[in-house]
């Protein structure tokens, strides 16, 4: 799928991979600190997402920091950014599972991503994962069905949804990934029957 | 693809709301694939903007600290010090020259001459030629040292200020002090009087030559000064000044003694600023450089009782034994500590006995060979009941060996408690 066309970004791959390279090369830490900078506000949203709280989010932000400096001379890194999201995930749902005064995050909450889905060229195949998945879709709880309808069929956005419906928002949304995470599992179940 | 592009810009208009429906789903069905993007998203939504826009500078500021900036900072801090030494340099050296200005004053009377005609030095070489008599080393050195006895002449006079100057002790050797007269280097060290500090700064601002020439001059002309000095030179030092950094880095020799025996204590260790540490070793002794400021000494069972300045660079610290002292702690070697599993029951008479009496027991049953092993309860009273017999390697030995067991010494059972014990006895 493409991106909304907004490609205005502080760094492009290719400045990473640059700085990457120029740091091996010299440990000049001013130039990981530019890198780093580049994406710290990535790491910052990622962090509070898992551990919401501004004050421990910062802290992350810089453990991770440190945690690259550790880690960027020994990974083969391809795309620097997906690269430095796994690691700061990590770091958060390391630092969650440790934390035991950390109220509790209940995994449902966090989102589950499906491996992408192979692409079957077959169109009778492709034909038989449809039919299974509007028989899926039938079995969905009625509110999951709605959304997963509205959203991934008719596009329509959340906050749509929630007006069309009445559910609140954070509803909508876990009715969408609830939605899809049962879908998945019904279409396994039937590929597995088949 | 461009799919780890995450433009945060755009995720930042979804949040305020400021996108289209269109443009909202298409953002939130990218999120459903992507991770990283609905991370971003579901973080952000947590909290104002405001506020994550303050936590992003902090971190910026702080990954600037971390990376580029440090060195910077760390600099200025150094540059702090600095600044902090030279002021304290200066205020000493002007309190220093206020000093030796002020008690010069009756001198300069006697002498009466205009400062422009004092800077010849060669026209004081004479009047040196003096002090060398008395002293025997190089030619400036006494005048050095005239210069504090200098001092006390005129508090001899009735100075109220020079009083101070009785703090004041020369701590430098003669040699040394032939370098001073290039260049004079003045140190404080501790106990400062407070009305010095006070002095104006100002009247010391007078260009060093000329004060240097005024007090060869001064001191020229009041020879008696020398040994007044040297007098002085024993005494505690509260301003020490001294020549050129070589002399300022001579080291400081000291030793540490129990202060009822007098006799040295090793190993007593000394606290410096800056968290260093001298040891003194077998006779008592240490050394710390001429810089270094002592905090404090320790040394178990000891504490401080007196320190002394004995001489020009040493120091004698005496430590008075305390009444505090560990319980006594006896430690006992056991021979036989293999065979004793701690967790198994064992003889009442301990093992070496028990062993003399099953050996004397399978004695008595001489004849057949073998080895037998029990299995027994260890009962309340210590009794080895339920005796079993394990394994053996001639029947007929069986029940001497357990005979031998139910008449043997009481058993105590293991330290858990335990009352099972195996035992194997050879024939």
């Amino acid at each position: 799928m493409k991106w909304l066309g907004n490609p205005e970004r502080k760094t492009t791959p290719e400045d990473d991979d640059l700085l990457v390279r120029r740091y091996r090369e010299t440990g000049d830490l001013s130039l990981l600190g530019r890198l780093f900078d580049a994406h710290a506000e990535m790491v910052y949203y990622v962090c509070m997402r898992y551990l919401q709280d501004g004050e421990r989010s910062k802290d992350a932000v810089m453990e991770i920091f440190e945690e690259l400096v550790h880690k960027i001379n020994k990974q083969e890194i391809q795309r620097f950014g997906s690269w430095l999201y796994v690691l700061s995930k990590n770091h958060c749902l390391m630092k969650l599972r440790s934390g035991k005064k950390m109220q509790q995050v209940s995994m449902d909450e966090f989102v589950e991503f499906p491996m992408p889905v192979h692409q079957g060229d077959d169109a009778a195949e492709k034909e038989q994962r449809l039919t299974a998945l509007e028989r899926c879709l039938e079995k969905l709880p009625e509110k999951q069905k709605r959304s997963v309808d509205l959203f991934f069929l008719q596009e329509r956005c959340y906050k749509e949804i929630a007006e069309a419906t009445g559910y609140s928002m954070n509803e909508v949304k876990s009715y969408i990934q609830n939605g899809k995470r049962n879908l998945r599992l019904c279409m396994e179940a039937s590929h597995g029957t088949e | 693809m461009e799919r780890n592009k995450v433009d945060i810009e755009q995720v930042k208009r979804y949040v305020r709301g400021e996108l289209s429906p269109r443009e909202m789903h298409a953002l939130e069905r990218r999120a459903q694939d992507d991770p990283m993007l609905m991370d971003i998203v579901l973080g952000m939504e947590l909290a104002e903007q405001g506020v994550h826009a303050a936590n992003l500078a902090d971190i910026r500021a702080r990954i600037g600290r971390r990376t580029g900036g440090g060195r910077v900072r760390r600099l200025s801090t150094a540059q702090r010090w600095a600044v902090a030494a030279s002021v304290l340099l200066a205020v000493t050296v002007s309190t220093v020259w206020f000093l030796r200005d002020d008690v010069q004053a009756p001198n300069e009377l006697a002498v009466a001459p205009p400062v422009a005609d004092e800077r010849p030095i060669p026209s004081a070489a004479p009047e040196r030629s003096e002090e060398a008599a008395q002293e025997p080393s190089a030619a400036e050195a006494p005048a050095r040292a005239a210069s504090r006895g200098d001092a006390q002449g005129a508090t001899a006079g009735g100075q109220p200020r020079a009083a101070a100057a009785d703090r004041l002790a020369v701590a430098t050797e003669p040699q040394r002090e032939t370098e001073a007269a290039d260049e004079t280097r003045v140190e404080a060290y501790a106990p400062q009087p407070k009305r010095l500090q006070e002095a104006e700064m100002a009247r010391v601002a007078a260009d060093e030559p000329t004060l240097k020439a005024e007090v060869r001059e001064g001191l020229a002309a009041n020879a008696a000064g020398v040994q007044v000095a040297e007098r002085l030179s024993g005494q505690a030092a509260g301003i020490t000044i001294r020549g050129t950094s070589a002399s300022r880095m001579r080291p400081i020799k000291g030793k540490v003694l129990d202060s009822e025996t007098q006799r040295p204590l090793p190993g007593a260790v000394l606290r410096l600023a800056g968290d260093t540490t001298v040891t003194t070793d077998a006779e008592g002794v240490f050394t710390i450089s001429g810089q270094a400021d002592l905090r404090d000494v320790a040394l178990l069972g000891y504490e401080l009782d007196a320190v002394q300045i004995a001489g020009k660079d040493t120091i004698v610290l005496a430590m008075a034994p305390i009444d505090l002292s560990l319980d006594e702690v006896v430690v006992v070697g056991y021979g036989r500590a293999k065979r004793q599993k701690a967790s198994e029951p064992e003889p009442a008479v301990g093992w070496r006995a028990y062993n003399r009496y099953l050996k004397g027991g399978m004695r008595q049953a001489d004849g057949p060979k073998g080895t037998v092993t029990l299995a027994f309860t260890v009962d309340g009273k210590g009794r080895p009941t339920d005796i079993r017999v394990l394994s053996s390697t001639n029947e007929a030995l069986n029940d001497p060996a357990i005979r031998l067991v139910q008449q043997g010494a009481d058993w105590l059972p293991g330290k858990n408690g335990e009352r099972t014990a195996e035992l194997k006895m050879r024939f």
